[in-house]
């Protein structure tokens, strides 16, 4: 999905106007003329300028085409739903760990990935339970990082 | 779907529960630090974790849960499950950030168990600077218009910005009679003032020891009761400007509020043994830390005195949120 | 001579020599595995560091330091998930290398000129420490404001394709560094009145979705259609970068002393002083175009810098007990535990333990090549397996190193909102390297200007009234004004060839 010359200079020129709209509300430190808007309102500037330079060098090169180039992958059903399968499992992976715990958690995400890509399921529930114990035992042991624990694994802490 | 994983796990949870009151603790601990690997309150957490872990027997696991000016890390304190698996070090800004209108998360929301430091502001200036004592300094400070001079050495509102405002006051003088410039802790504070950056800092002088012995930082007072044992030669306010202004920053050990007695009890008597240890006193005289013990009731009572000091000075200095 | 003789007695002991090896062992395990920083291996040492002698306490901190440090660089050039912002000013190379079938040539080189810069930096720390650490003394808000728009400079005019672009990204990283209240005026922006939006956007996550994720994403839309890498297992490491060496040895001194001399700054370190050091390969390359495409040259200089600055680091910290970054930091305090305390005093009252401590770093420097070989080695075979399978347990290490940064599912959240939005930007041309330093850089660079502009009382005119900061400034108004010029001269060239 690309967007052509002039669409990207106007997106980044609206989102340099967004950004100044949002700072207006950000206060000054007490007693100085600078503070909490002054970043924002100097990147919303910058921003727009280089919206303004993108869109304006398309304008004098005489391209005036509006919208978003399609790439093949976004035609492809395939393509596209294995891509959302990976940007889900992550969310799969916030809404779950807390619930029922990393190990599952994690076999899950390393078992539905590895299928969706075509690994061949055998191979791939191996892989999935080595790969999960792996990380499980450096970073929760070895690495003190506080995993959710799952209780149905607690052999493993 | 995710409800069944919940009610499962809920299911384990309760048994776990009824099992950890013979036996509490059967499983590792949890120590969160609201601020960041290499900083003081992490060195505080860490020793004392490593201390806990011989006495409870099981592992205390220091977790740095950091930023937002320690409003993110007190917060995964206050709200975790008041088990006594998860306890944390709790500092001096849980006084202030309530005034600031940043949470609403107090004290109250707090079970403290001990306080095991406390460490007194001071007045440091640079070694060139051409003042030598707090008199002077505060000579200059009076005869010469509101904003000439800086100070720096925390965030905006932070610890020793709220000091300095409290010290002025006292003095008789209005809170932003001195600029107080932000920054990111003491130690980049204390390199711009050397580096010609600001007047002076307002922070502990633990913070400033390692300039002060390469006599590049002079400390004209500290901001205590009585004098440092760490800087014997430092006066305080009351002997030289008679100001009796004193603050000073603490950090305590501390889990949600609502613990079962019990559990309290062990880390309490944990907490103490850990403090007593030799490893934990040489640890803070070696870093030039100031040693505090206070239980639970007197901890409590500490913060509570301070947090009603710090809500006066900051609503006149204008930092409190209206 | 004695004093050298008495600190090499504490070093070459076996018992040091152990933890020195252990610990070495230990870094390049945390540092490799993608996600984990250097500090943390640091922060994990320190415990362990309380039941030690001082020698082997600062040795196993500083050892297993330098050696995350360089491991931080595998990911990065197998998988082009950088450790830290630093590596990711040459991961675009050092990645294409490894595309190119080369993986070993990219690792040689950083490794080999890792191990020159931080030689070099040590040389430098133990002959010209206290005068270094004078000039860093004269570093205030306004010479860091210079020294960090320079760096961020630097970004925009390295990134290939066009300039704007790169100045988008740098956009991108530089608001998303605005959220949160770790600001001067310690006010909430962009938080929606969430908690764990209080600390910002933490670069780690933001660094793994805009690299990593966005490389996940666009592995799982073209499934096997990923050219298999060809690996030359045969090729010789060290030969390789003997002729790097050769070729390129102004790029490694160059690299070395800037890096240095930026390290010993306590406000800039790594980060700006490895882009500074890119910009400065690819401005004076005699094939500036190759940059960017899998080209050794940039590695060379900015891997040399980079490590150069990771020792310029402990000159203000030993000299004056002032921390440049959380690793010093932490050192700092194990040194105040071991009872030797950081400032002048130190050289003078147990000069031993110094040099103890220098002779450790270069020890540490050296030990890594042999440790890194076998590291490259190892790590080389990650390349054979297939991506079918390599996919989702990167996905996996990138959820659990997001985790581990705050401990904190939020970690993840900005990881996946990162790897979209990296994905994007790659599909439409916005380099994603200059976000990252924007976003690192931002926090800095409003640090610095608004305290400049309230110890100035709103004059401007300040940023160039003392000496270094007038000449810092000045230095990158000339950088800024040359492509403007050159825009100009070549506009009105062009406008009089073609006729109208």
């Amino acid at each position: 999905m690309r967007a052509t010359d002039l669409t990207l200079g106007i997106l980044v020129l609206l989102g340099g106007i967004a950004i100044y709209v949002s700072a207006m509300g950000f206060e000054v430190i007490p007693g100085q003329s600078y503070g909490a808007g002054t970043m924002p309102r100097a990147i919303a500037f910058a921003t727009i300028g280089v919206g303004l330079f993108i869109a304006g060098k398309a304008l004098m090169a005489g391209d005036r085409s509006l919208g978003f180039e399609l790439r093949d992958w976004v035609r492809s059903g395939r393509a596209l739903f294995r891509a959302g399968t990976a940007l889900v499992l992550i969310v799969v992976y916030i809404v779950a760990a807390p619930f029922v715990g990393f190990t599952p958690a994690a076999l899950f995400v390393l078992l539905a990935g590895m299928l969706v890509l075509g690994t061949r399921p055998l191979p791939a529930i191996a892989i999935s339970i080595v790969a999960t114990i792996a990380i499980q035992q450096s970073f929760g042991r070895l690495l003190l990082v506080p995993l959710p624990r799952s209780d149905l694994f607690s052999f493993l802490w | 779907m995710p409800n069944r994983f919940a009610a499962i796990a809920t299911g384990f949870s309760l048994v776990a529960g009824a099992a950890y009151a013979q036996d509490y603790p059967d499983r590792p601990i949890q120590m969160i630090v609201p601020w960041g690997a290499g900083g003081g309150t992490d060195a505080v957490g860490r020793i004392i974790a490593t201390q806990l872990q011989q006495e409870l027997g099981v592992p205390v696991n220091v977790v740095n849960r950091t930023g937002g000016s320690g409003v993110v890390g007190h917060s995964a304190i206050a709200n975790a499950e008041p088990d006594g698996y998860t306890i944390g070090i709790m500092t001096i800004e849980i006084d202030m950030m309530h005034w600031q209108g940043l949470t609403d998360l107090t004290y109250e929301d707090f079970e403290i168990l001990a306080m095991v430091n406390t460490d007194p502001g001071g007045i440091m200036v640079s070694a060139d600077s051409g003042w030598d004592s707090v008199e002077a300094f505060l000579e200059s400070v009076k005869a010469e218009p509101k904003g000439t001079f800086t100070a720096s050495g925390t965030g905006q509102g932070g610890i020793w910005h709220v000091g300095m405002a409290g010290w002025l006051l006292s003095e008789d003088l209005p809170p932003d009679q001195i600029t107080f410039v932000p920054s990111q802790g003491a130690a980049p504070g204390i390199t711009d003032m050397v580096a010609g950056g600001v007047d002076m800092i307002p922070s502990s002088l633990a913070e400033g020891r390692s300039m002060i012995d390469a006599e590049r930082v002079l400390p004209l007072a500290t901001m205590s009761a009585e004098r440092q044992e760490a800087f014997p030669d430092v006066p305080t306010l009351a002997e030289t400007t008679g100001s009796d202004w004193t603050v000073a920053v603490w950090r305590t050990v501390a889990g949600p509020a609502g613990l079962p007695d019990d559990v309290r009890d062990t880390l309490v008597s944990a907490i103490e043994t850990a403090y007593n240890s030799d490893e934990y006193q040489s640890f803070m005289q070696e870093r030039g830390f100031g040693l505090r013990w206070a239980g639970p009731d007197e901890a409590t009572q500490i913060v509570a005195e301070d947090d009603a000091a710090f809500g006066e000075v900051m609503r006149q200095a204008g930092l409190a949120a209206e | 001579m004695g004093i050298y003789l008495e600190a090499a007695g504490l070093v070459f002991q076996p018992y040091v020599l152990a933890v020195i090896f252990c610990s070495a062992a230990f870094g390049m395990f945390v540092g490799a595995i993608p996600g984990l920083a250097a500090t943390m291996a640091t922060a994990l040492l320190v415990p362990v560091t309380f039941f030690m002698d001082p020698v082997p306490a600062i040795a196993a901190i500083v050892t297993a330091t330098a050696m995350a440090i360089f491991a931080g660089d595998i990911p990065g050039t197998l998988l082009r998930m950088p450790g830290t912002p630093a590596s990711a000013a040459y991961v675009q190379d050092s990645y294409e290398m490894t595309k190119a079938g080369h993986p070993e040539a990219a690792l040689g080189a950083s490794l080999v000129f890792s191990a020159l810069g931080g030689i070099f930096g040590t040389l430098v720390l133990i002959t010209a420490s206290p005068v270094l650490a004078e000039v860093a003394l004269k570093f205030s808000s306004f010479e860091y404001f210079w020294l960090v728009v320079l760096g961020l400079s630097c970004a925009v005019f390295v990134s290939p394709g066009s300039p704007a672009r790169g100045l988008v990204s740098l956009l991108i990283g530089l608001f998303a560094a605005t959220i949160g209240i770790d600001n001067p005026a310690g006010a909430p922006r962009y938080t929606f009145g969430n908690v764990e939006l209080y600390a910002g956007i933490q670069f780690i996550p933001a660094m793994i979705g805009l690299f990593a994720v966005s490389e996940v994403i666009r592995a799982f839309l073209a499934r096997n259609e990923t050219p298999k890498v060809a690996n030359t297992r045969n090729a010789s490491i060290f030969r390789q970068q003997f002729k790097n060496l050769v070729t390129y040895p102004v790029q490694a001194i160059r690299g070395s002393v800037l890096g240095t001399a930026i390290g010993a700054l306590p406000g800039a370190g790594a980060d700006i002083a490895a882009w500074i050091s890119y910009a400065v390969s690819k401005k004076f390359s005699k094939t500036p175009k190759k940059f960017g495409t899998g080209h050794v040259e940039g590695l060379v200089e900015a891997g040399a810098s980079n490590n150069g600055a990771m020792s310029g680091a402990w000159i203000p910290a030993l000299v004056f007990g002032i921390p440049g970054d959380s690793i010093t930091a932490i050192v700092i305090g194990v040194l105040y535990v071991k009872g030797i305390n950081p400032g002048p005093t130190v050289f003078i009252n147990d000069p031993q333990l110094i040099y103890a401590v220098f002779i450790v770093f270069l020890l540490a420097n050296i030990i890594m090549l042999p440790l890194g070989w076998l590291a490259i080695k190892g790590a080389g075979t990650i390349l054979s397996i297939p991506s079918r399978i390599l996919m989702p347990i990167i996905l996996m290490f990138c959820i659990v190193g997001s985790f581990a940064i705050n401990n904190s599912p939020t970690g993840i959240i900005i990881m996946l909102v990162f790897g979209i939005i990296g994905f994007l930007m790659e599909e439409n041309d916005i380099p994603i390297a200059p976000a990252i330093l924007g976003l690192v850089l931002g926090p800095m660079l409003e640090q610095n200007f608004v305290t400049s502009m309230i110890k100035s009382q709103g004059s401007f005119l300040a940023f160039f009234e003392r000496p270094i900061a007038a000449g810092l400034g000045i230095f990158t108004l000339v950088i800024w004004s040359i492509p403007l010029v050159l825009l100009l001269v070549n506009r009105g060239k062009s406008a009089s060839v073609t006729p109208s």
